[in-house]
């Protein structure tokens, strides 16, 4: 991985904030992470990708957001396809077949279910690594 | 009483159909459009169906009564009648459909409230199962980490304290995950269709081969019928956690035997899953069902309590009965019906 990855986070939960930070830095990913506490929020960020003033490298997006869902955010930025082709990894607290196929159709690049123990949360940091070497 | 007159069956076709009346009072013959054929047209349509209609002709005898009242007529008066007899019939009749028309909207109301009510409760528990989750994960991951905070402390309470609280928090965990299994029973629709009971049992019995391989059970079934007319996942589980008990509730001095048998009562199946395990008393046959209802301390028997509620609400969502006969020390055999309807 070739110097500093911009990582936009989606997620309003500090406790999963300082999750994804750990498991990131487990895996020795440089990166500046940008968290957006709200569905709008991330909107807004991902508004400023397709405009260009942002550069951001990967984009991990929980589901479960407030004001608009992670299905809109990913929706919005499927929108936007033609302009920007960062990938997206769904992390989500759900265990639903259905869900997962769905974000993957709806143009995710993975889907993280967040586990209950602290070595399996860790493991998002290895697939952060796979998705990125991918694209 | 406000009356309104029509020449014959056709004007007063039209007249119902406009202007809806509490009741019809109509001639047989009559000319265009007699009066069975009017009935006829008022029992087709479905906002005039249970309108109440009386019939009135000169053709006396018992026969041309039957023939009105057969055709859907709710009386019959032969002429000549008396303008007395006439009130009171009209107005008995004019009671009873009101009284019909409460009852039944009574009841719509009391159906679509029970329904909605049926909705939330499972939406409740849908949603709390679920959200509920999510913090919870919290509890647990932090729990973790704090155990490994604290590894090397001399205060061997602070372990043993956090061991309580991840364990309790991961036994929630499963907690939530049965209830959402639970819920998704009465949701989830059936898939239409026939199921071939020995394919259901023979997934149920590859589901549990670690745990018949532990046990080293012997299980013997009977042929099971072919085409019953339930899901089949929902077969599976429920063969799946009778068969699972009873390997988990065996007697550890004699080697654990089940039998799966059915019997054929009338238009039902009668399926038994029985053991020759601990038993349970008569006592606790009911409570068994309940949700999260357990008889045993967690540390001797692992589980939620889950397992019986499940294998009892798929057995009620096709009509069927679910009961144990068992005492303590004797084994036990579970009981369940399903209805046969042959394709």
């Amino acid at each position: 991985m070739q110097g500093e990855l911009v990582i936009l986070l989606a997620e309003d939960n500090r406790a999963d904030v300082y999750l994804v930070r750990s498991s990131l830095k487990k895996h020795g990913i440089v990166h500046q992470l940008i968290v957006a506490e709200d569905g709008e929020d991330a909107i807004r960020l991902i508004e400023g990708v397709v405009s260009g003033t942002l550069d951001v490298g990967l984009v991990l997006l929980d589901l479960n957001l407030p004001k608009k869902s992670g299905r809109e955010v990913l929706q919005r930025l499927r929108d936007n396809r033609s302009v920007t082709t960062v990938p997206v990894i769904v992390i989500t607290s759900s265990d639903s077949q259905t869900e997962r196929v769905e974000m993957i159709d709806l143009g995710a690049q993975a889907y993280f279910r967040k586990p209950s123990r602290f070595e399996e949360f860790m493991q998002l940091g290895e697939l952060v690594k796979q998705v990125v070497a991918r694209n | 009483m406000e009356v309104t007159a029509a020449a014959n069956g056709r004007e007063a076709l039209t007249s119902i159909l406009e202007n809806p009346p509490d009741l019809v009072l109509s001639d047989v013959m009559m000319p265009v459009m007699d009066g069975f054929a009017l009935l006829k047209e008022i029992r087709a349509n479905p906002p005039t169906a249970t309108l109440p209609v009386i019939l009135l002709s000169a053709r006396a005898g018992e026969e041309s009564c039957v023939e009105g009242v057969g055709a859907g007529a709710d009386d019959y008066l032969v002429k000549p009648f008396s303008a007395r007899e006439l009130l009171a019939r009209v107005s008995a009749h004019l009671k009873m459909s009101c009284l019909r028309r409460e009852s039944l909207e009574a009841l719509g109301r009391a159906n679509a409230d029970l329904r909605r009510v049926n909705e939330d409760l499972n939406q409740f528990a849908y949603s709390a199962s679920h959200d509920l989750q999510e913090p919870l994960r919290n509890i647990a991951i932090f729990g973790q980490l704090l155990q490994r905070k604290f590894r090397q402390t001399e205060d061997e309470e602070i372990n043993e304290f956090l061991g309580f609280m991840v364990e309790g928090a991961s036994r929630m965990e499963t907690l939530l995950r049965d209830l959402l299994a639970y819920t998704q029973i009465a949701s989830t629709a059936s898939a239409p269709g026939y199921t071939d009971a020995n394919i259901a049992l023979r997934h149920a019995l590859e589901s549990l081969q670690a745990a018949i391989a532990e046990s080293g059970a012997e299980i013997v079934a009977d042929e099971l019928p072919i085409t019953l007319p339930v899901d089949g996942i929902r077969l599976h589980q429920l063969f799946q956690n009778l068969i699972g008990n009873a390997l988990k509730y065996r007697d550890p001095h004699r080697p654990a035997r089940v039998r799966v048998a059915v019997e054929r009562r009338g238009s039902r199946w009668q399926f038994v899953v029985e053991d020759n395990g601990i038993g349970i008393a008569p006592e606790y046959h009911q409570r068994v069902f309940g949700l999260f209802k357990r008889l045993h301390s967690v540390d001797r028997y692992s589980g939620t309590g889950i397992g019986l509620a499940i294998a009892q609400k798929i057995v009620q969502r096709y009509g069927g009965e679910i009961w144990v006969e068992s005492d303590l020390g004797k084994g036990a055999a579970f009981y369940f019906t399903l209805p046969a309807g042959e394709p």
